[in-house]
């Protein structure tokens, strides 16, 4: 009986309902789009810390992080390979050697990377951050992918011929001629300054060091906890030393975490802007109303009566235009999240090229995404109602009629 | 006489009026709000890393950033000086000699990057002079002084007062030695500075590397406001043009932290956009709402004779009024929440994971928003606008009512 | 790194100097005479010879049997003759600059002054060690310390503190001679914590090159027990007729 007043009634002032009703499906809409792009945002940040060369777990020699020496090397290497291939978890290993490259009359100081190309890709995207040239391929060849400011300051192309030489295991001078397969992108300082990656036989010849590894990269893509990650190759781990990302980088996790905090207030300043834009529509919708109730009070309506005809409309409206709103805004989200928004048309021009920058932020939707919104959307709108609505069924009937 | 009757028909509706100038209000302040905590942090991400380095505005020479050679220098530093120091909005001068050399101790040797800078500038600029752990930071009369970073100085075995031998080639490619000594430990919590940074006294520098003493590597401007850049640069640009020198932006300098800041600069702009259409469309519904209520009043007013210019112009008036009222609120309402945030910060050291507070001291957790008469500007002009132009259906509705039916509904 | 002796003691042949001053040994002599009496040891217009270096490391021991000419204080050339593998790496030292030549490559890389401070063919010797080469009276201020009996032999103790100024990273550094001869007996080097980081020893004093000189060298850090770099001579010659053709890059490669 309520329930067919209140429809009644929504329908016969359709205008003021269609303003309220977009009022709150519009806001529900929005806030879902944006929290997903809000997740998804987050998202990027994390793998473009983890996805470029950190990974997510390292795994090392428990003196290789403090004393950098050729000879701490990964023990076992083996073994956590295979405790990490019994899991799924693409893992790649890692050798390390220092050394001088030269082209003609210009030579620089160098990072050798042994890694084998293909186990290196899968947890990786040094491969998809090329400036110029290739990868390494499959098999040794005696080719180099260089750091764009090395290759800057040995004036190397691709194809460059370099002369390398390295202090090896044996203590004799390694040396051979390499050529330049490609060149990386901006990978950030450290790597753009010094990084020569190469085949890791060629990284055992050049080295005379088989077998050796100094680091074991695992990367699951965020399919894994990384603590789940490093926790469960540590029992293959033996004496060496497992640890996360956030761990070995504890700066740009604390950046990354002050991150996910603006976005937490983000979110609070959205809710906030649109549960006031419900609030308000709502409020105004029921106040212009009241001298309508007095009238029904007139005629000799409860109080009880006006409060739950006025909240079941509320209840009603709100649940469709949150609804409808939420729905909307999935469909928003999941528009782009296939098609990932585009950052470039809101950045300034770059005009220096060869950074590694992803301009694409695909939304990410979860559940409470959605759910979130509707309820809290729902809640305002309803709440909204309710205060106007007591007045009004507290009100005498003359007062409310004349009420302005 | 319009404006006395607008303003009349405002207090006449007060709750009506309150609730459309509330909306404005909250909209705006949440705004202003919104805009100024995205500049703190932006301000946050790059001021240290800017001041640390080459300022917001960098002189440099032409050929530098393509070669990294200590020989490339800008030469008549003190007119560039003269010349910054007269731009408004810059705060701060920073001269900097920058090279490569390796740093030997009875406990090894290490490559690192020399900055050679004036200690009393770095002072008042750069965060690393307020983040020494061990020692003291560099002062002027430090002839043989140098600064190095927590990680170096652990491997190196380094503590204040003991001595380093320093090897590099002058400008001239000739290979130099240098001893100095330790007066300071600083730790910034990234490996890149703590174990590869040093700083030494800018004298002592240009005598280690043969540079006179009206050049420099880099000449760094610091600004009161990142969003001053663009402005300082072409000033400064069209004040040294036809001098042999490079007037570079920051992201030119560091190209890596630049990506990094335009994708996040990006992402503030669709949120702030995101924003303004909320906010947008709560004044929007709200005052369509309120004309839909008034239907009736219009019509009566239209009934005693008002002609339909006349109410028109009412209405827009009762907008304008609505607007303003609205949007100082809100702006005053938003710059004092921004404000007492810009002075005490959000803190949300709560939500950092155990692990990373080991480290406590790598970044502030306090976020701080950053209150710039621009952000006034944008988010007012942009409300402001807003309520004028949504004003501007109800006056135009207002005169197009057919009486009958009006007066006949409901 | 600033290493005295280092070099003079690595390779007779890279450095000139007067021909050792024939000191007194009644005790007259001042800590300067001593010191310049040891520099100028291994010092001579010229020099040729062949000596074998030993590298024992925590991660690795090897042998080399090398030989190498020396003209002037300004250029050397030393080359590896043994082992096999190695056999014709060369190294050129022409002022402050080091080249080495790689005969698997055939190629001459010039070391750079930021890989100066790295071994220098595995050994415990840097490539700064065999370029910076000055004499200790000019770097240290020193005094006779001691001058007395030491597991039965006369010695003396030379302590050598760094000038203030000097570019120089040892705190104090203690050279033993022979009080009979002068003839080098060790040098302690000691960080400026005063705790001693390396040691040279000199044993095995014989006549060569007309010269009487301790044909063996070991080189050790203190902070790595157990590994040293240990240099024995086999033949020496002094102020021959080298001609300057021999120290180009040309004859490097050769």
């Amino acid at each position: 009986m309520t329930l067919r007043i209140a429809w009644r009634n929504l329908w016969r002032n359709w205008k003021r309902t269609a303003i309220t009703f977009a009022a709150v499906s519009f806001s529900t809409a929005v806030l879902v789009a944006s929290y997903a792009l809000m997740i998804g945002w987050t998202q990027v940040m994390e793998k473009s810390v983890t996805d470029l060369s950190v990974g997510e777990v390292q795994v090392h020699h428990p003196d290789y992080r403090s004393e950098r020496s050729l000879y701490d090397t990964v023990e076992n290497p083996e073994m956590v390979l295979e405790a990490a291939a019994a899991r799924r978890i693409p893992a790649s290993a890692r050798s390390f050697g220092f050394g001088l490259l030269s082209s003609g009359s210009k030579s620089a100081g160098g990072q050798f990377w042994g890694v084998l190309p293909e186990a290196e890709r899968a947890v990786s995207d040094l491969a998809a951050n090329l400036l110029e040239g290739d990868y390494l391929g499959p098999s040794p060849q005696r080719r180099v992918v260089l750091g764009r400011k090395l290759a800057r300051s040995l004036g190397a192309a691709v194809g460059t011929e370099l002369v390398v030489v390295v202090q090896a295991a044996d203590g004799s001078l390694g040396n051979d001629i390499y050529t330049v397969a490609g060149i990386l992108k901006g990978v950030g300082e450290s790597l753009d300054r010094s990084l020569a990656l190469i085949h890791r036989q060629d990284y055992e010849e050049l080295f005379v060091f088989p077998g050796k590894v100094h680091e074991i990269v695992l990367n699951t893509r965020g399919a894994m906890d990384p603590e789940l990650a490093a926790a469960a190759i540590l029992p293959a781990a033996g004496t060496n030393e497992v640890i996360t990302w956030r761990r070995l980088l504890p700066t740009l996790a604390q950046m990354f975490d002050s991150m996910i905090a603006s976005v937490l207030i983000f979110g609070a300043i959205f809710l906030l802007a649109a549960g006031v834009g419900v609030l308000n529509t709502m409020l105004m919708a029921t106040f212009e109303r009241i001298p309508e109730f007095g009238l029904v009070k007139a005629i000799g309506a409860s109080p009880w009566r006006i409060l739950r005809e006025i909240s079941t409309e509320a209840v009603i409206l709100g649940f469709f235009g949150s609804v409808a709103g939420g729905a909307a805004g999935v469909l928003i989200a999941l528009r782009f999240e296939r098609h990932p928004l585009d950052l470039t048309m809101f950045v300034e021009e770059l005009n220096f090229m060869g950074i590694a920058v992803t301009n694409e932020v695909p939304f990410a939707l979860t559940p409470a995404c959605v759910w979130g919104p509707v309820l809290a959307m729902w809640a305002a709108s309803v709440l909204a109602a309710l205060w106007p609505a007591v007045r009004a069924a507290r009100m005498k009937p003359v007062e409310a009629l004349t009420h302005v | 006489m319009i404006v006395r009757l607008a303003w009349r028909s405002l207090w006449r509706y007060r709750r009506r009026t309150s609730i459309t100038v509330s909306a404005i209000a909250v909209g705006t302040a949440l705004a202003v709000f919104f805009v100024t905590m995205a500049d703190g942090m932006y301000k946050k991400l790059i001021d240290e890393a800017v001041r640390m380095g080459a300022g917001y505005v960098t002189v440099e020479h032409p050929d530098y950033s393509r070669d990294l050679s200590i020989g490339l220098v800008v030469t008549g530093i003190s007119s560039v000086i003269d010349e910054a120091r007269r731009i408004p909005g810059v705060t701060g001068i920073k001269v900097l000699i920058q090279g490569q050399a390796v740093i030997s101790t009875a406990g090894g040797s290490a490559g690192v990057g020399i900055f050679g800078i004036d200690p009393e500038t770095e002072r008042t600029v750069s965060p690393l002079a307020d983040r020494i752990v061990d020692g003291r930071y560099l002062e002027g009369a430090d002839e043989r002084g140098v600064i190095v970073g927590a990680s170096l100085a652990e491997r190196l075995k380094l503590r204040p007062g003991k001595k380093l031998v320093l090897t590099t080639n002058d400008a001239n490619g000739e290979l130099v030695n240098e001893m100095l000594r330790v007066t300071g430990i600083f730790r910034m919590g990234m490996e890149e500075a703590d174990g590869f940074l040093v700083q030494v006294p800018l004298d002592t520098a240009r005598r280690i590397f043969g540079i006179g003493p009206d050049a420099a590597t880099r000449v760094g401007l610091v600004l009161a406001s990142p969003r001053d850049q663009s402005r300082v640069l072409e000033d400064l640009r069209r004040r040294l043009a036809g001098t042999e020198a490079a007037v570079l932006p920051w992201q030119a300098v560091m190209p890596d932290l630049a990506g990094f800041m335009a994708v996040d600069k990006g992402f503030n702009y669709v949120f702030q956009m995101i924003i303004m259409v909320i906010i947008g469309f709560t004044i929007l519904n709200t005052i369509l709402m309120s004309v839909l209520e008034r239907t009736r009043e219009f019509a009566t007013l239209m009934a005693i004779g008002t002609s339909p210019l006349r109410l028109r112009l009412q209405v827009a008036v009762e907008s304008l009024f609505l607007g303003a009222t609205g949007t100082v609120l809100g702006l005053l309402l938003g710059g004092a929440l921004s404000w007492y945030f810009q002075v005490h910060g959000i803190d949300f050291s709560g939500i950092y994971s155990d692990d990373t507070t080991i480290v406590g001291y790598a970044i502030d957790p306090l976020i701080k928003n950053h209150v710039t008469a621009g952000a006034f500007l944008l988010v007012g002009a942009f409300v402001l606008a807003l309520t004028l132009v949504i004003g501007l259906y109800p006056s135009w509705r207002a005169a197009r009512i057919s009486l009958p039916d009006v007066l006949r509904s409901r | 790194m600033k290493k005295p002796f280092f070099c003079a003691a690595l390779c007779a042949m890279l450095l000139i100097g007067a021909a050792p001053a024939a000191l007194s040994a009644d005790g007259s002599a001042s800590s300067k005479e001593i010191l310049d009496h040891v520099d100028d040891l291994f010092r001579g217009e010229s020099s040729y010879g062949t000596f074998s270096m030993r590298v024992v490391t925590e991660h690795y021991s090897r042998e080399m049997k090398m030989e190498g000419w020396s003209r002037g204080k300004d250029y050397s050339l030393i080359r590896i003759l043994a082992p096999k593998k190695e056999k014709g790496t060369a190294t050129l030292k022409a002022g402050k600059d080091i080249w080495n030549y790689l005969p698997k490559i055939r190629r001459v890389i010039k070391v750079p002054s930021s890989m100066m401070g790295g071994s220098w063919m595995g050994s415990h010797f840097t490539n700064d060690d065999l370029v910076k080469e000055s004499r200790m009276a000019d770097d240290y201020d020193h005094e006779v310390t001691f001058r007395g009996d030491r597991e039965g032999v006369r010695v003396i103790d030379l302590t050598l503190m760094p000038k203030p100024l000097a570019a120089v990273v040892w705190g104090k550094v203690v050279v033993t001679v022979m009080e009979k001869d002068f003839m080098p007996v060790g040098v302690d080097y000691f960080d400026e914590d005063m705790i001693m980081t390396r040691t040279m020893a000199y044993s095995d004093p014989k006549r060569l090159g007309g010269r009487t000189l301790p044909v063996r060298m070991r080189i050790a850090p203190t902070d790595k027990p157990g590994e040293y770099t240990e240099i024995l001579y086999h033949e020496i010659e002094f102020d021959l007729d080298l001609s300057e053709d021999i120290f180009t890059l040309r004859n490097l490669q050769k």
